[in-house]
């Protein structure tokens, strides 16, 4: 992970850090979980065990990439970067003088939709979208926001209305998505 | 294979209560426009779309604008 800008103002002026039972979803190519900055800010889902059978997820989060498997942790640990680094700037904690993110009291979880390459289809796009929303209201993961940055040529009709459901949901995309 | 058969690899649930999938599919056997048009004649399909490729937005990701539109972020929601 790369150090951020020092004093760099991203508009969190209120110096807010966030809530240890408040989760933050990382849509993306996984998530480096054992960085020094993030282990102490990844959330454990083994409090739901009901959730990790039905659904097949680890206790990091879930895998609908198509490497790595979908059992174990493992399976959503981030091989390309990007994931980890969208995840540093939401809430890395600075462990050894390293960057800090906006809301590094919060907690995140994985859903890895991306292979090593930075690729994937929008079906598996919106089957995170889905777990996310089953996650949070039929088992109560407490998910409050998504951070979503991918793009492809066209823009999907499904992945709005997902997106849509999302929000209804009660969880935040905050997205960089270009079409 | 029959159009009946055919998923796609994601679905949801058009609505709350509703049965009726959106799908988004790929076919290796049937010209995918074809394929859609069929779907969307079953009642249980309200929708269906080529399935289509995503990337990771690296641009994105080394634009401040990544970052400057956090500015508009309530952050006291996250509390």
């Amino acid at each position: 992970m790369e150090d951020g800008i020092a004093g760099y103002d991203i508009g969190n002026t209120e110096k807010l850090k966030g809530s240890s039972d408040v989760i933050i979803a990382v849509e993306d190519t996984g998530i480096q979980y054992d960085h020094p900055s993030l282990a102490g800010r990844m959330y454990d889902l083994s409090a739901y065990p009901q959730l990790m059978k039905d659904t097949g997820c680890s206790k990091y989060g879930i895998n609908f990439s198509r490497e790595n498997g979908k059992y174990g942790a493992d399976a959503v640990l981030d091989l390309a970067g990007h994931g980890t680094h969208c995840a540093g700037i939401i809430c890395a904690d600075g462990t050894n003088g390293g960057t800090q993110g906006v809301m590094s009291d919060a907690r995140l979880i994985a859903v890895r939709t991306l292979n090593a390459d930075g690729s994937g289809s929008s079906s598996q796009q919106i089957a995170g979208f889905s777990w996310l929303v089953q996650a949070k209201t039929k088992y109560g993961v407490n998910i409050r926001a998504m951070s979503y940055s991918v793009g492809g040529p066209n823009a999907s009709y499904s992945e709005k209305l997902a997106l849509e459901e999302m929000e209804k949901a009660g969880i935040t995309p905050d997205r960089s998505f270009r079409k | 294979m029959d159009v009946s058969d055919a998923e796609g690899d994601g679905t949801l649930n058009a609505s709350e209560g509703s049965t009726r999938e959106i799908m988004l599919v790929t076919s290796s056997w049937m010209p995918t426009d074809e394929l859609i048009s069929k779907l969307e004649q079953r009642s249980d399909v309200l929708y269906a779309e080529p399935d289509t490729e995503v990337s990771v937005d690296w641009e994105g990701s080394e634009e401040t604008d990544l970052l400057s539109s956090s500015s508009t972020a309530d952050y006291t929601s996250f509390q």
